[in-house]
């Protein structure tokens, strides 16, 4: 068992019941202070001080990092991908180099043509 | 090739019917003497590899290789037994993966053990960690070199289905970060939408018959793919899991057989015209085909119902696929869609006159006009 704050033990809920105090005082600070108005020139004041604080570093515009997200829109990426998934090419072998049996079939010649006409036409 | 070997290729393909001619030949014999077209095809299946390339002569020339493999811990008798036999295998860390048909022949003499596959519900299989690894060796061999700079490739790609909750992004670009590796300007297409391509589905309306419109469906070993199209542009895509694979799982459960016995009794007995009643499998079987088709056709309405008044005319229905193969499949088929009612009047349920090879063709037509595309 570890030490209680000033060696006394807390009551139950009683940590909960100041929290919502605090909150409730804070509350009441921001409601009053609602119907004061600040000075125009007071205004002015702090707005000027601010800006020459933060001075040139107003404006800060995005630029890419060198780390981004890839998107695998680029046959580089790609590419690496397929590295990433091949790790253990090095370690691995096998005793072929071609594998698979052909099958020949013919089709109607002008039908086919007729196709590739038409697909070579559409965009996607 | 060994005899047995070309019993299983003639059982797989028995039933195809060839257009013109068909030849079954080692890839250097064919190949070695044709001038192809630039743009190739890949029908990235999860029990096939499929490629397809177009001769000058219009001959397509499909490689295909079974998409499986049985895996053996590194040890001196299984490095004797590879050494002793012609197996073709990949090492991978502490395994040797026999590759192809050899893996299912292999698995069923030793009587233990399961064969493995790289892809598992039309995409990289989550569960096994050497899935890519195994996956490039097997597709880099089928594929070869492209025959031009940046030669344009179409790959097949599952759209995701709606009864998983699977994605298909990653295995997209691992995909094509791979074809790109190899030096190919590489485009995913969807799977069902290369049938399209190939077998052209044509609707019937009062201005006429309209090319590359109607509903394709492609039957693989892990899911099917489904698309409605017109005028060769996509409409709705849409894919379901639960396909031949999940029948062998079934069927296994039901009858206590292994799934590697269902697979080859599927594949060189089953006739869904004429079921053997007293073989329990072939039992089995053909009620889990029913179940699957009605699954299918209630997925076909729900999905299309949206689509009823884009299409006023009459569509034809095209089938392909693996799973498509068992004689019988497309009778059943079209039965079973006469028995609901559709979104659409359909005129006709047409079977892809080659089945096995029509998304690779409709994959290698797609990359081809891509190429004519990219030079003009």
């Amino acid at each position: 068992m570890g030490d209680y704050v000033n060696g006394k033990r807390p009551e139950p809920g009683r940590h909960i019941e100041r929290i919502i105090e605090k909150r409730t005082e804070i509350i009441q600070e921001v409601e009053s202070g609602r119907d004061k108005k600040l000075d125009q020139d007071a205004i002015n004041a702090i707005a000027s001080a601010v800006i020459s604080a933060i001075g040139d570093k107003r404006g800060v515009v995005n630029t890419p990092s060198s780390i981004s997200a890839d998107t695998f829109d680029s046959s580089e990426s790609l590419s690496r991908l397929a590295d990433a998934m091949v790790i253990q090419r090095g370690n691995s072998q096998s005793n072929f180099e071609d594998l698979g049996t052909v099958k020949t079939t013919k089709k109607d010649s002008k039908n086919v043509n007729q196709t590739i006409d038409l697909l070579a036409g559409l965009d996607n | 090739m060994s005899e047995d070997k070309d019993n299983d290729i003639d059982a797989l393909f028995g039933e195809e019917k060839p257009q013109e001619e068909k030849k079954d030949q080692t890839p250097s014999k064919v190949e070695g003497s044709m001038k192809f077209k630039p743009g190739v095809g890949v029908d990235v299946g999860t029990s096939n590899i499929v490629v397809a390339r177009q001769a000058e002569d219009g001959t397509f020339v499909n490689r295909f290789h079974r998409d499986m493999l049985y895996p053996l811990d590194v040890s001196d008798e299984s490095a004797d037994l590879l050494e002793r036999s012609d197996y073709l295998f990949v090492k991978v860390n502490d395994k040797y993966y026999v590759v192809g048909e050899d893996a299912l022949n292999l698995v069923n003499a030793i009587g233990k053990g399961e064969v493995v596959r790289p892809m598992k519900n039309g995409i990289l299989n989550p569960t096994l960690k050497e899935s890519s690894e195994l996956l490039f060796y097997i597709i880099r061999a089928v594929i070869g070199n492209p025959i031009v700079e940046e030669e344009t490739l179409r790959f097949s790609l599952p759209a995701n289905p709606i009864d998983e909750d699977i994605d298909n992004v990653f295995h997209k670009m691992v995909l094509n970060g791979f074809f790109t590796k190899m030096g190919y300007d590489a485009k995913a297409i969807n799977e069902a939408m290369c049938i399209a391509y190939d077998c052209n589905p044509v609707m019937k309306s009062d201005d006429g018959e309209v090319p590359l419109s109607g509903i394709c469906c492609s039957a693989g070993g892990g899911m099917w793919n489904l698309s409605l199209s017109f005028k060769g542009l996509s409409l709705v895509e849409f894919s379901c899991t639960k396909s031949g694979d999940h029948l062998d799982n079934q069927v296994a459960k039901a009858t206590g057989i292994s799934e590697n016995k269902v697979i080859k009794i599927k594949e060189r007995k089953l006739n869904l015209d004429d079921i053997d009643m007293s073989d329990r499998v072939q039992s089995a079987l053909s009620i889990y085909y029913d179940e699957m088709l009605d699954r299918m056709i209630h997925h076909i309405c729900n999905e299309f119902q949206d689509k009823s008044s884009e299409m006023d005319g009459e569509i034809e229905v095209v089938i392909a696929g693996g799973t498509s193969m068992v004689p019988g499949f497309c009778k059943r088929f079209e039965d079973a869609i006469r028995r609901v009612e559709m979104p659409f009047k359909i005129y006709q349920v047409r079977h892809s006159e080659n089945p096995f090879y029509s998304v690779s063709q409709g994959a290698c037509i797609r990359a081809i006009a891509d190429w004519q595309r990219k030079n003009k």
